[in-house]
């Protein structure tokens, strides 16, 4: 079956506002207020979770250039971001799109929450686990960058060596600029990894079946 | 130092910003000044635990430089924040069980923006947590609103883009809608069809950038007078 929002994309009929090589923007046709639009990654990725990070980045990136473009076209109060991230999160189509919704006064739209109250003792519990597993965050950025300066072979086999499991974002990303060198060493370090990939799959893979379930 | 309403209607917002950066909870929070409960922290950003959580695991991503809304902060450090923002939500996912997650931005008061400090919500989600704020309502667009309104926007966008010289990305330029072609028939069916108030717009696009300052001044100036 074919994803609705690529079908969408390739009619012609979306009203696009922004368009380059990986991302698409285009006011949505069943708006929450007029001027509402959406920002999606031409290639078709489900959740934030698969998308690799430069892709991410460009994806808000142009979100941001929307927002800005929506203030001076329309008389606006201010904007709203929004990634519903998997069907928990209330994402109706199956392909990752980030909401830019344009707000006025009296525009009937909420988006507050009633907050939880948690004790003194939940938070911290709460605290210790997310950090266990943020640990290598931001790492990937760094190593990148160290990559496209050192020159000398030998450095970029030994910073390599470092690269986390973040990596295998790397694989679906077309345009990254790895040489063969760095990628063979990657291979080798993703092997290790293996075992803890496939349970980190798993996962991905139970939030996209759940969107394939929706009609 | 206390200040009271009338010193505050003659300040500059240049004062008033620099007073305000002082007085930042989250400034304060960046700097260690004030604890908090830290799940993430680098050189350009910090994530911490909202104190009034959505769901438990409510996570607040921000940059350590004080800016208000996302239209200020420079590119990169906007590519920079959500890859991070992808990070936490892929650690939140494992880490308190979630099934989901909602990234959630407010620019201004009118967007429910509460502090005058940019940020990220990263919130953890599973089925039937009685959270509803994130079902986004729809409606039925008049197509012809749609064409004229994604003609000015993506004008904007372009000469905003142009501005910015960015070479690494190649822009593909939406084709002029057919009643739209020339330069004349712009204006004759602008002042036809778009009426007056389109026509504003028009005038709107060629003062683009003071237009903009001024209607971020604006949200930013709200900010500012929240206390």
């Amino acid at each position: 079956m074919e994803c609705p929002m690529c079908e969408f994309i390739k009619s012609g009929n979306a009203k696009k506002i922004y368009e380059d090589e990986m991302v698409i923007a285009f006011l949505n046709p069943n708006p929450a207020v007029i001027g509402h639009s959406l920002v999606i990654p031409k290639q078709h990725f489900v959740i934030i979770e698969q998308t690799p990070d430069s892709l991410v980045g460009r994806l808000f990136e142009v979100a941001n250039l929307v927002s800005s473009a929506l203030f001076r076209a329309l008389n606006l109060q201010g904007t709203n971001i929004i990634l519903n991230n998997g069907v928990s999160a209330n994402q109706k189509i199956a392909h990752l799109a980030i909401n830019v919704i344009p707000r006025t006064e009296n525009d009937n739209l909420n988006f507050s929450w009633s907050p939880k109250q948690l004790n003194e003792e939940q938070m911290s519990t709460i605290e210790l686990k997310i950090k266990e597993h943020t640990k290598n965050l931001g790492i990937l950025e760094k190593e990148e960058k160290k990559i496209f300066i050192d020159s000398s072979k030998e450095k970029i086999t030994e910073k390599s060596k470092e690269i986390p499991k973040f990596s295998r974002d790397l694989e679906t990303q077309k345009d990254y600029k790895v040489d063969k060198k760095i990628k063979e060493n990657k291979e080798a370090k993703d092997k290790k990894n293996k075992g803890e990939r496939k349970e980190e799959e798993k996962e991905e893979n139970y939030l996209l079946k759940q969107l394939r379930r929706i009609p | 130092m206390e200040l009271n309403s009338e010193d505050l209607e003659n300040l500059s917002p240049e004062e008033m910003a620099e007073i305000q950066k002082k007085n930042c909870i989250f400034c304060q929070i960046a700097k260690g000044a004030v604890n908090a409960k830290k799940i993430y922290e680098d050189d350009k950003v910090i994530g911490i635990l909202d104190i009034n959580p959505a769901n438990p695991g409510h996570t607040l991503l921000l940059p350590k430089e004080h800016y208000m809304i996302l239209p200020q902060m420079p590119d990169e450090l906007v590519n920079y924040i959500f890859v991070i923002a992808k990070g936490i939500s892929n650690a939140l996912l494992r880490a308190v069980g979630a099934t989901g997650t909602n990234i959630f931005i407010a620019n201004g008061v009118g967007a429910g923006q509460r502090a005058p400090h940019f940020m990220v919500h990263i919130i953890p989600r599973i089925d039937n947590d009685g959270i509803k704020c994130f079902e986004i309502p729809q409606s039925k667009a008049n197509i012809e609103e749609l064409e004229k309104l994604s003609y000015v926007v993506s004008e904007i966008i372009r000469t905003e883009m142009e501005k910015k010289k960015k070479k690494d990305i190649k822009l593909i330029v939406k084709e002029e809608p057919e009643i739209l072609q020339s330069k004349e028939r712009i204006e004759s069916n602008k002042s036809k069809r778009m009426g007056k108030e389109k026509e504003n717009q028009t005038n709107n696009e060629i003062d683009g950038k003071k237009k903009k300052s001024r209607n971020l001044d604006k949200i930013t100036d709200l900010l500012l007078r929240k206390k």
